[in-house]
């Protein structure tokens, strides 16, 4: 990394910071801290919650998905716009119209106490190691591939995050995500039109997207129905809804963002504009990757794409035979890039024998160079059993370090940064609106004028506690794909007591407690024993709760107290 | 105040039954959605995701 990248990279950071210490002073009471006085216009919503949902991780991971395994990623969000217009038709009056600070008061207002607190509970716990996780996902990257410290680009990361999410509250946490999805943009969209240009001069535009397409990346829909498959057409459109409709209707850290709306309107249009673009913007985040694919079929690709996982193995006692691998692996490159140019030839001839021929003769050096690569995995995983053998997260950012100008660079770097603080700020936000509004304030009813510092200290205590247990994965190995499921095995149950909530009067706060207790047991033995893709976790927790308390409900009526409506 | 959508579900509040256009009236007095109606936006964004879907699928019989 150049000095020139060094100076971008630091300057957007430092630019953020002032700007959110800046943009959110002036904060007076519990609704211009936690709600940013519930003034925002729907731009800044949508901006909010796209930044929000598009952590670090997203940026490095989706053009490593893409260079994979093609653009099929992008039917997880189909279900999304669905979410959204239901969101708005339901969910949106009703937490406006009760002026309620986080979801789970709602709950508390239709069933009881307990239902509240265990939606706040199953949020704070998946949300807070969730959050350690947005900071510690990025830093690992940047360690092995630039060789930083991670235990200090975790700490760099979290500090400034605090800094002005704990000074400005919401308003800050809106006005940064514009300012980072600013630098975002310009970071992928430059990166994009370099990509192009890296490709051979030859190469057009369309003739990229053939041979992407001949390769199978440009697979955007799968209509098979197959349950064990991730994402096919009915995964996204279903599972993804599911999902999309939980995360937004009851994760505090969406439904803080456009419960800062100046009113109803302006918090629809927020999640309408979202329901537009994400999909487009995913699409192009795979497509980045689909074209690095393609960059890479005229410039040899190392074998792993994780530096330190093979410099482990050449410096282990199977150094030879990786040797071997990589001159297999050069000898299976020349032979494609000889396949690839013959089908470009004949694709430009028009002749079909030809073409066909070399189709063969591509799939046939594909399939080669495929398994070379596993072959190396063994290796990886023989020299090293603990070795992590997935390199999909380091193909973007190892492309972009060794092949896009300085500056760029540090550009690219400055938006995974950005990418981090904004998902990370949104959650330490949302965690300090729902320990302080559905626990302490629940808990010693304090109000006042020490509403703003005790939601203060809240956000530093998550803000610390996400940096601890960001220095703290690295230790945790498999555990950290655990927590990761954890969103999935929690939000289908969350989503089914939201639903009973809006749509099943007769049912109580006895019958859909016991029900979401039941329904999560049902989940986690889904996980536990069997193959099922975890979309649909999210399909199976909801409906559970739903039909559960359907039934419960003549066995366990609800108190006198909720019937009467005095609580 | 804009219509509310076509899709006029119940939902409950507080213990309450109350309809969708109920909520609408009470927390919406102001400004009208784009295009006239919270219907026409819901079917836009809709429409958006047919012709993406259609985008796709081209895309990936196009290129297979």
């Amino acid at each position: 990394v150049s000095a020139l990248d060094w100076s971008v990279l630091v300057g957007s950071l430092l630019f953020i910071v002032a700007f959110g210490v800046w943009r959110g002073r002036g904060a007076k009471d519990l609704d211009g801290y936690l709600l940013a006085g519930r003034r925002m216009q729907w731009y800044t919503i949508a901006i909010s919650i796209m930044a929000t949902q598009a952590s670090a991780i997203t940026f490095l991971s989706a053009p490593g998905l893409g260079y994979a395994d093609g653009v099929r990623f992008v039917q997880f969000y189909l279900g999304l716009p669905i979410a959204m217009v239901v969101l708005c038709a339901t969910a949106v009056p009703i937490y406006h119209r009760l002026k309620v600070y986080t979801a789970y008061e709602y709950l508390e207002n239709r069933f009881d106490l307990k239902t509240r607190s265990i939606a706040a509970f199953l949020f704070l716990i998946q949300r807070g190691l969730a959050a350690g996780l947005t900071i510690y996902a990025p830093s690992i990257i940047l360690s092995v591939l630039l060789g930083w410290n991670i235990y200090w680009t975790n700490l760099i990361i979290g500090v400034l995050v605090i800094i002005y999410t704990t000074s400005g509250g919401a308003k800050a946490v809106s006005y940064t995500q514009f300012l980072q999805m600013l630098i975002i943009f310009s970071g992928m969209g430059i990166a994009f039109v370099l990509i192009l240009k890296a490709l051979p001069g030859d190469l057009g535009f369309l003739d990229a997207a053939y041979l992407a397409g001949k390769m199978g990346r440009l697979t955007a829909i799968d209509f098979s129905f197959d349950p064990n498959n991730r994402y096919t057409f009915w995964t996204g459109i279903i599972g993804g809804f599911f999902l999309q409709l939980s995360y937004f209707g009851t994760d505090q850290s969406q439904v803080g963002r456009y419960l800062t709306g100046r009113s109803v309107t302006q918090s629809r249009l927020g999640l309408l504009f979202n329901g537009l673009i994400k999909i487009p913007m995913q699409f192009s985040i795979l497509f980045l990757g689909v074209l690095i694919f393609v960059f890479y079929q005229f410039v040899a690709p190392p074998l792993f794409f994780n530096p330190v996982e093979e410099q482990k193995l050449k410096d282990s006692a199977y150094a030879g035979e990786f040797a071997g691998l990589e001159q297999q692996n050069q000898e299976v490159f020349e032979l494609k890039q000889r396949e690839i140019r013959t089908l470009l030839a004949a694709r430009e001839t028009g002749d079909p024998g030809a073409m066909v021929a070399a189709e063969a003769g591509l799939e046939e050096a594909s399939l080669e160079a495929e398994m070379i690569r596993s072959r190396t995995i063994d290796l990886i995983k023989t020299n090293d059993p603990d070795a992590n053998a997935s390199d999909t997260n380091y193909i973007f950012l190892n492309f972009v370090i060794n092949f896009l100008p300085i500056g760029v660079v540090g550009l690219v770097l400055a938006a995974i940064f950005a990418a981090s603080m904004s998902s990370t700020a949104a959650e330490l936000n949302a965690l300090a609106s729902t320990s302080f509004v559905d626990v302490y304030k629940r808990i010693f009813g304090r109000g006042g004028s020490g509403e703003v510092r005790a939601s203060k200290i809240m956000t530093v205590f998550w803000g610390i506690f996400a940096i601890a247990f960001a220095e703290y994965a690295s230790r945790l190995g498999s555990l950290i794909e655990a927590v990761n499921i954890l969103g999935s095995l929690v939000y289908g149950t969350i989503l089914g007591i939201f639903m009973v909530a809006f749509l099943l009067r007769r049912v109580g706060g006895n019958a859909v407690f016991t029900a979401a207790i039941l329904a999560e047991i049902a989940v986690i033995s889904c996980f536990l024993f069997t193959g099922i893709s975890f979309l649909w976790y999210n399909v199976i927790g909801c409906v559970l709760v739903v039909a559960f308390s359907l039934l419960l409900q003549p066995v366990l009526p609800r108190p006198q107290r909720e019937i009467t409506g005095t609580s | 105040v804009s219509p509310a959508p076509t899709v006029c579900m119940s939902i409950c509040w507080g213990g309450r039954r109350v309809s969708e256009r109920e909520t609408e009236d009470r927390s919406t007095s102001e400004e009208p959605p784009p295009l006239g109606s919270w219907a026409r936006l819901y079917a836009l964004v809709f429409a958006n995701l047919a012709v993406l879907i259609t985008f796709f699928y081209l895309l990936t019989k196009s290129f297979e």
